[in-house]
């Protein structure tokens, strides 16, 4: 997957039954082309900016979406939402915020960092699936991005 | 004390000298038993009595001051003046303070003890005094213009008090008034600590309690995708038990979380329209439905005054409780509306649901309580624990009357504007 063609979608969980439950909620919607998965927010950094094991990586090869849990191990989740909007080369990349927290500070601190958009992991496995097919098909599908060099 | 023309004969304070032969003399025509008392006055030994010429010169030395400051009068008569029985430090800094004042120089020694008095202006202050083994006390002096009857300044009067007694209280109060605010600073940062505590835990269980229980209920969902056609209907109904139970749970964290953080949150007061809440409540609850007639009647609802997200969330609590529990009754009724009993408003919330035995009625605002059985009625028990808490802290109070089979009313109060 690390040197395929472009990558459509990156997604940034720790927890395993969570990422396995979203790649399958993906799968359901036909959502699951060229994704990559980040384990940690560090790895999610080397991948965004093609450093360390990524440093092979063109950054014109994606991703077009970040999907991001903010409570992760090494670098959490804001910090990522940070550096990748604090860059001119990234900020333009859509990032949607997918975290178990309803904490209002997490919420406001998002959108001051400029998430696109932030939503509530539900327990209930439909609508969790109803809220990445959503996702999903807004920001992969119906979304028009700038056009690169734009 | 404006600077006062003395009677001659008081000016003419006996010397020290004098003072014993003169107390001594008793028992004699009224004239000098006055005398005599005027010089046991001035003897009085709890306060030093210093007079001075008109440079400041030392010229009366009385026994209180003698035993106050350990000088005799040969010592100090004609030779010093009381300038240089204070702290030269503070002596500098009243000079520079009184130049300051008012606005022309004073020079550091006598002058800054008798500028005031010079120009009429009643003087009592603070300073240190040393004695003449160099040790120092705190004392209060009254300075006093002598003048003669024609008004010119004659010489100062300089009466001092050992302020050290006072100095000692007023030292063990300001200790305690220390010692105090340390401990309300300590109190504080406990509190603040407890509080992010809280905060930390409040956080923990919003993230990492729920997500075991979207495992619980999603790879139970996904067996029964996937495998379940090859399960018996019993298996299945098991594991829509398992879904079930996760989201069940999911619902009490969030309900608990909604709870907690009532209590955190700052109450943004202002004058709200009670009628406008009310209709915005029964919109947000879907009412009017088309699945159920209900007759809802809302009377007149004075405006209250209070945060207005939250007073929606006591309506939204109280609405949807009314709707609930009118859900199995033929004609369901529900009255909004405001009472005023002995002076107070109450506004009510009143159906003619299924009602409630009164003997409970001090559970129904405890968190988790529930009167009903969750297979006859849905809900969490911390709806009304809710109300109850935003109620409070809106300094107000919520009660509720009601009968088995025949209905409940819900009553609640809230601080006036500016009230008690």
């Amino acid at each position: 997957m690390n040197h395929g063609p472009a990558i459509e979608l990156l997604l940034v969980e720790d927890n395993p039954e969570d990422l396995e439950l979203t790649l399958r909620a993906l799968r359901n919607n036909k959502l699951s082309n060229r994704i990559q998965i980040a384990r940690d927010g560090a790895e999610a950094l080397e991948f965004i900016f093609c450093e360390g094991a990524y440093q092979e990586r063109k950054m014109a090869d994606g991703p077009k979406l970040i999907l991001l849990d903010l409570k992760l191990p090494k670098i959490d989740g804001l910090e990522v939402l940070r550096r990748v909007k604090g860059d001119a080369r990234t900020k333009m990349i859509p990032v949607v915020v997918l975290t178990s927290s309803k904490e209002q500070s997490d919420v406001v601190e998002s959108y001051q960092l400029g998430v696109n958009s932030y939503i509530v992991k539900p327990v209930n496995f439909e609508r969790f699936a109803e809220a990445v097919r959503g996702v999903g098909l807004y920001w992969l599908l119906l979304n028009q991005p700038p056009k690169a060099g734009e | 004390m404006p600077g006062t023309a003395i009677p001659s004969q008081a000016a003419e304070f006996p010397a020290p000298a004098a003072v014993e032969a003169a107390t001594a003399v008793r028992g004699h025509p009224a004239g000098l038993s006055r005398e005599a008392l005027r010089s046991a006055i001035f003897n009085s030994a709890n306060f030093s009595c210093i007079a001075t010429d008109a440079n400041g010169v030392i010229q009366i030395f009385n026994i209180g001051a003698q035993r106050m400051l350990g000088y005799t009068p040969a010592e100090v008569l004609n030779k010093v003046t009381p300038a240089e029985l204070h702290d030269e430090k503070e002596v500098v800094a009243r000079a520079k303070a009184l130049s300051l004042e008012f606005a022309t120089p004073i020079a550091p020694g006598f002058e800054a003890l008798v500028y005031k008095a010079s120009r009429g202006i009643e003087d009592i202050y603070e300073l240190t005094k040393i004695r003449k083994d160099g040790s120092r006390f705190p004392a209060v002096v009254s300075v006093t213009a002598l003048r003669d009857k024609r008004g010119r300044v004659i010489g100062y009067l300089l009466i001092g008090t050992d302020n050290t007694a006072r100095r000692k209280a007023e030292d063990a109060v300001q200790q305690l008034q220390g010692e105090l605010e340390q401990r309300v600073v300590q109190r504080t940062a406990e509190l603040e600590a407890a509080n992010r505590e809280l905060e930390a835990f409040s956080y923990s269980v919003s993230h990492d309690l729920r997500t075991p229980l979207r495992a619980m209920d999603g790879f139970s969902q996904a067996v029964l995708e996937d495998y379940g056609s090859q399960l018996p209907e019993e298996g299945r109904r098991y594991l829509e038990t398992i879904r079930h139970g996760a989201q069940r749970m999911g619902t009490l964290i969030d309900d608990l979380l909604t709870f907690s953080q009532l209590s955190r949150q700052e109450l943004k007061k202002r004058s709200v329209d009670t009628g406008e809440l009310v209709r915005a409540a029964l919109d947000e609850l879907g009412f009017p439905g088309p699945e159920r007639q209900v007759g809802m009647h809302i009377g007149d609802l004075p405006a209250s005054f209070g945060d207005s997200a939250l007073l929606k969330q006591v309506w939204l609590n109280l609405l949807s409780n009314a709707l609930k529990y009118t859900r199995k009754v033929a004609k369901a009724e529900i009255e909004i509306g405001c009472s005023r009993t002995a002076g107070a408003e109450a506004y009510f919330v009143r159906d003619n649901g299924t009602g409630f035995d009164m003997r409970y009625a001090d559970k129904l605002f405890g968190v988790f309580q529930r009167l009903h059985r969750a297979e006859d009625y849905e809900g969490t028990g911390v709806g009304l624990a809710i109300v109850q808490r935003i109620v409070h802290r809106h300094g107000g109070r919520v009660w509720a009357d009601a009968a088995v089979g025949r209905g409940a009313t819900f009553y609640f109060t809230l601080k006036k504007e500016g009230g008690p």
